[in-house]
């Protein structure tokens, strides 16, 4: 393993079991990220985004199990630590930030202690210092007035507001890895923005890894480097963001980006919404997890999983399209290919 | 703060007013009065009795009346038994009725709050499974049932415990288990569903998240939360238990408020039903104001407007 990964995740499958079955919620997953990189993953709601990286941390639901895999994060895997050594690990190298900000604080606790928690649990500093950094991690997120503000109740803030809390809570530690699930879908757009626009200023001043969990392809352009692209708990795939927007390589990709509105775009032109719905993970289709849904979709999509295929040095897909034996002729990948060779 | 409080104080007398006007009009409209017996007294007995209690006066009269002697704490003498007043009565029953209930009040905290939490810690497991069930059967079987089995087994068959009144410290322990039974149930499955719901919630996730331990999530996190629905219902069964229960009393022989106030309906003895309701109101009244304040200092999100 090359020792600039700081995170990877390997052959990773989770599963909830519920009362009517297994869902199968990962399947299979694997990537790595750079140290100081930072790395979107897109996908719709139970996608197994987020799954993926409360698996990696250890804070499934209880119904929510780890059927295989690893996460190596600095290489060691965390999967194989003991609860006491993971707990050491979290909110201290590698901490999260949570979706819904209204949700994701304590409402019977000042922002201040909510802050200044992973502090105490993690270093051996003094109350007065513990409540200096984190009046300074407060002001570093741009909360106007932190000390006045450290023992104010979340209730007492505005969305955008407490969703900077929460990015304070994240950070205090200086975690190596961040993991920010979802941080500005609950927000309107402006705030959106702001948020957004906080976390590029906070990133720029550390050298952290980030992991960007969006459903929104949009502001995963604006923050990341490279993506990662789920659907059904597997992998699609997997490409530099310019790459991914210029050439996506999944038919999956390809419907995303057509549902994407375009500002310049012909007023009577359509959004083209991606037809049916995402798979039943109780009962994952044997083949490729999108071949309902799939215009590309060949006679072996339906059979057998695709492979996960290197398409080139920065990219993977999970696509029959690309194999081997595929048939040229109407194949969106290999006519782009053959295009690119002749030019 | 001392605002929230005065407003509370002033809605505390127009809810027992309320109370006083309408057991008051209530008594007066039923039929048949305390002096209604089996046995007729004689025409000029009944109108002597009738004129001593001034029940002859039109009723608005009758109504301010009471109400002056309530202002100076007199609840009325009692019409069944002569020269004996409602006051008395409380004054008899209620320091050993508060005394059970006050047993029982820290008798079901000490049990139903770590019984709940382990409930819900373990969810699904064995103690779980069992604590649910002793619940179960503490809601379902009434108190009668629990004390003559108590009686039956500690008293009778084992001889431990004295099978009726409290002449020692020991005579307690029985009816206080009784009493508790069902709010002892009902606030372990209560504390067991909050806590499970709390567990459930996003900033739970949150705390994990910064590396806390579990014990350090319960206690730092989840319980504040999870105490608070526990906290709305202390008031109104402290109320009940500090009041004493009849079938209680009467199974264990005990001189306390609930067979005062069930006595006194059959007796028809209006001042003492009214005196006693509304003494039973102003303990209940009083009791969620203190829970009101109480929710204040837990909860920041109540403004005190």
């Amino acid at each position: 393993m090359p020792i600039d990964n700081v995170f990877e995740i390997k052959n990773l499958s989770t599963s909830f079991f519920t009362r009517d079955g297994e869902v199968q919620a990962v399947r299979d997953v694997s990537f790595s990220l750079r140290r100081g990189e930072t790395l979107g993953i897109v996908g719709e709601s139970g996608s197994g985004k987020s799954v993926t990286f409360l698996s990696a941390l250890g804070l499934l639901a209880a119904s929510g199990k780890v059927k295989g895999g690893q996460a190596l994060f600095n290489g060691r895997d965390l999967l194989a630590s003991s609860a006491k050594e993971l707990r050491k690990v979290r909110g201290k190298d590698i901490a999260m930030v949570f979706q819904d900000p209204m949700s994701s604080l304590n409402p019977l606790k000042t922002i201040g202690k909510q802050v200044a928690e992973a502090l105490e649990v993690h270093t051996g500093l003094g109350r007065a210092e513990i409540r200096r950094r984190a009046i300074r991690m407060l002001e570093a997120v741009r909360i106007p007035e932190a000390a006045k503000r450290y023992d104010s109740f979340p209730h007492e803030f505005s969305g955008g507001m407490r969703q900077r809390v929460v990015i304070a809570m994240a950070l205090i530690c200086g975690p190596s890895l961040v993991i920010a699930d979802e941080p500005t879908t609950a927000l309107d757009v402006t705030i959106q923005d702001q948020i957004l626009r906080l976390l590029r200023e906070l990133k720029r001043e550390s050298d952290s890894s980030i992991v960007f969990i969006s459903h929104d392809l949009a502001v995963i352009a604006s923050m990341c480097e490279r993506v990662v692209v789920m659907y059904g708990g597997m992998i699609m795939e997997e490409a530099l963001i310019g790459e991914l927007f210029e050439s996506p390589a999944h038919p999956y990709t390809m419907g995303l980006l057509r549902s994407i509105p375009v500002i310049d775009q012909d007023k009577g032109a359509l959004l083209e919404p991606i037809p049916g719905s995402p798979p039943d993970m109780l009962a994952p289709p044997p083949g490729c997890p999108f071949v309902a849904r799939c215009v590309h979709a060949r006679a072996v999509c339906a059979v057998s999983p695709p492979p996960y295929r290197e398409v080139s040095k920065t990219r993977r897909s999970r696509c029959w399209l690309w194999a081997d034996d595929a048939p040229v002729e109407g194949n969106v990948f290999k006519e782009r290919s053959a295009a690119y060779a002749r030019a | 703060m001392a605002w929230y409080v005065a407003k509370r104080v002033a809605t505390m007398f127009a809810t027992l007013f309320a109370v006083v006007l309408l057991t008051f009009m209530l008594m007066h409209s039923i039929p048949g009065g305390p002096f209604t017996a089996e046995r007729k007294l004689p025409d000029a007995v009944e109108q002597a009795l009738v004129k001593k209690y001034n029940l002859d006066a039109p009723l608005h009269e009758q109504f301010i009346d009471y109400v002056r002697g309530l202002l100076v704490f007199d609840l009325g003498p009692s019409f069944k038994y002569e020269g004996r007043s409602v006051n008395e009565f409380i004054a008899e029953g209620f320091p050993l009725s508060s005394r059970l209930g006050l047993m029982s009040i820290v008798f079901i905290l000490f049990l139903a709050l770590p019984l709940g939490c382990v409930s819900a810690i373990k969810s699904g497991k064995w103690q779980d499974l069992l604590i649910m069930f002793l619940a179960t059967l503490g809601i379902t079987i009434p108190s009668f049932v629990i004390a003559t089995a108590l009686m039956y087994l500690f008293s009778y068959r084992l001889g431990w415990l004295p099978v009726f009144g409290v002449s020692s410290v020991k005579g307690y322990v029985l009816p206080v288990i009784a009493l508790s039974g069902y709010s002892l149930a009902f606030i372990t499955r209560l504390m067991r569903s909050s806590l499970l719901e709390v567990m459930g919630q996003d900033y739970i996730r949150t705390a994990r998240a910064k590396g806390l331990s579990e014990t350090a999530v319960l206690v730092k996190h989840a319980m504040r939360n999870a105490l608070l629905p526990v906290v709305t219902i202390l008031g109104p069964t402290l109320a009940s238990l500090l009041t004493g229960s009849f079938v209680i009393e009467k199974i264990f022989a005990l001189p306390g408020m609930g067979i005062h106030f069930v006595t006194s309906i059959a007796n028809r003895d209006y001042t003492a039903i009214m005196g006693i309701t509304i003494f039973y109101a102003t303990i209940l009244v009083a009791m969620v104001f203190i829970v009101d304040i109480f929710y204040v200092m837990i909860d920041p999100r109540i403004k005190l407007q």
